[in-house]
């Protein structure tokens, strides 16, 4: 978006670089294959909507009351009580960290899932505005998330198993399993295909999904390439569509924190699809040009749809994590 | 598609939110929840005690009013009885009374009558002698006919 009319590959490969930082020389890099880099968007907004699902359920926590519950907390109840049946559904044991983790997991996801709806141009364009040359926002699209968190959960399955079963009780199901004790290696290497692929497809399933939904935004937002801004308005647009998200944000919380009918109810009926409204035109779209209206349009309806895979899967994840769990936990 | 240091700069936080959530989300929501139910479940027991207690408290009702109208109906009848033999006993006192009088007025009747006839009897001798002396002209002497005058004084 720096120069005119930049071609759709290079528009492309733009919007899927990250924005990386070498650990070992603490330099900003760009597409490193090292290891040592930390994929600083990813990580940043991973840790940003995890403080977004402390901020709206710790207040209540502390606050809670078993009295006759508000508003909000009766949403957190309900999403509480959502978690739990889930939990007690798949997991028969008795654990102090699975059903808080189930929580944690599927909201995070959840939100996670739901940067992808932000307008695809509209934190990149605000970063770049502040000097930042590439912002992916969607941590769920990064592989390195989604597999990292499907590997914490293959620890604590490994730890869960051994602490409810113990050793021998793992040694013989890893051993003895399917065939009895003469085809034992073949069992063993059964038993560690079957353990790595849960890892595996917990995380790539997530990252594929979100990965996919992200390309075709970004393929429909290069549809309409031609029509973008002069260079000199970028800056402009990204400021603008910043202090909007400001307000929304401002607007949220007002809601969330705020007393009276008018912040509960009024306020965020006649502001938000203002702000929003607002902040799409200004950041969404780099210049009233025709092709923008498209991708509104067009981005409009595949977001409708991509809701249905934002919340399936995090479902999928916070159900798989508790299976996998009570798999561990289970004897065979 | 990499892989890279981020892997476990995630697993850090992840660690960081579950202990978060395990430590201050999860339980203070739970122990709402639950303390909540628990008061449900108390005030709904509650409510079918008082329930029951109100029904047990209307039969008894019942039965007392049912024992008190019975109890009121016998005195009603036991006052009703005492009052005829209240009645009764009246009248006949009374009857006693009248039928005592009337003795003592026809005692006293019979008295003054017996007196009557007693005087009428003293004098009826004089008066025909008398009479008879003016019818005859003459005086006649009672003593000649004492008989004959003592006939019509028996027969007064």
């Amino acid at each position: 978006m720096t120069t005119e009319a930049p071609s759709s590959s290079s528009y492309i490969l733009h919007h899927l670089t990250y924005l990386q930082l070498d650990l070992r020389t603490w330099k900003i890099v760009e597409n490193s294959q090292n290891f040592w880099v930390v994929n600083i968007d990813s990580i940043f907004f991973s840790v940003l909507l995890g403080l977004v699902f402390i901020g709206l359920f710790w207040p209540m926590a502390r606050r809670a009351t078993h009295g006759v519950p508000a508003r909000w907390q009766n949403f957190v109840e309900v999403c509480t009580e959502f978690v739990d049946g889930q939990v007690k559904d798949a997991f028969h044991q008795k654990s102090k960290f699975v059903a808080p983790m189930a929580l944690l997991v599927f909201f995070w996801v959840l939100f996670m899932n739901i940067m992808d709806l932000l307008p695809v141009d509209s934190l990149p364009t605000a970063a770049e505005a502040m000097g930042i040359g590439h912002l992916r926002v969607l941590p769920s699209s990064d592989p390195n998330i989604t597999l990292s968190m499907s590997l914490t959960v293959f620890f604590l399955c490994f730890w869960y198993s051994f602490h409810c079963k113990g050793l021998k009780l793992v040694a013989r199901e890893a051993f003895f399993h399917p065939f009895g004790k003469w085809l034992l290696p073949v069992n063993f290497v059964l038993k560690v295909v079957e353990e790595l692929s849960k890892p595996l497809s917990l995380g790539l399933r997530l990252f594929g999904n979100m990965y996919a939904g992200e390309v075709i935004f970004i393929l429909l937002a290069a549809m309409t390439l031609h029509y973008s801004a002069p260079a000199h308005l970028a800056p402009l647009t990204g400021t603008a569509f910043f202090i909007f998200s400001a307000l929304a944000l401002v607007t949220v919380g007002l809601v969330a924190y705020g007393k009276g009918p008018w912040m509960r109810a009024w306020l965020p009926l006649l502001i938000l699809p203002a702000v929003i409204a607002a902040g799409s035109i200004f950041g969404f779209l780099p210049a009233i040009g025709g092709g923008a209206y498209f991708q509104i349009l067009f981005a409009t309806g595949w977001g409708i749809f991509h809701w249905l895979i934002i919340g399936l899967q995090a479902y999928i994840f916070m159900v798989l994590t508790v299976a996998y769990l009570s798999m561990a936990a289970e004897h065979h | 598609m990499s892989l890279n240091a981020t892997l476990i700069a995630q697993l850090i936080v992840f660690l960081i939110l579950v202990w978060f959530t395990m430590k201050f989300i999860w339980p203070p929501i739970m122990r709402a929840m639950d303390e909540r139910a628990k008061r449900i479940a108390d005030g709904l027991e509650a409510a079918d005690r008082a329930r029951k207690e109100l029904a047990d408290a209307d039969t008894h009702a019942a039965e007392e009013i049912k024992k008190a109208r019975a109890e009121a109906a016998v005195i009603i009848e036991r006052a009703n009885q005492q009052a005829g033999q209240i009645v009764d006993k009246a009248r006949a006192d009374a009857m006693l009374e009248a039928a005592k009088q009337k003795a003592q007025a026809q005692a006293d009747i019979d008295n003054m009558a017996h007196r009557a006839r007693a005087e009428l009897r003293g004098q009826v001798a004089t008066l025909a002698v008398q009479g008879a002396g003016k019818i005859l002209g003459r005086e006649v002497d009672a003593a000649t006919h004492k008989a004959l005058l003592d006939q019509l004084v028996e027969g007064i």
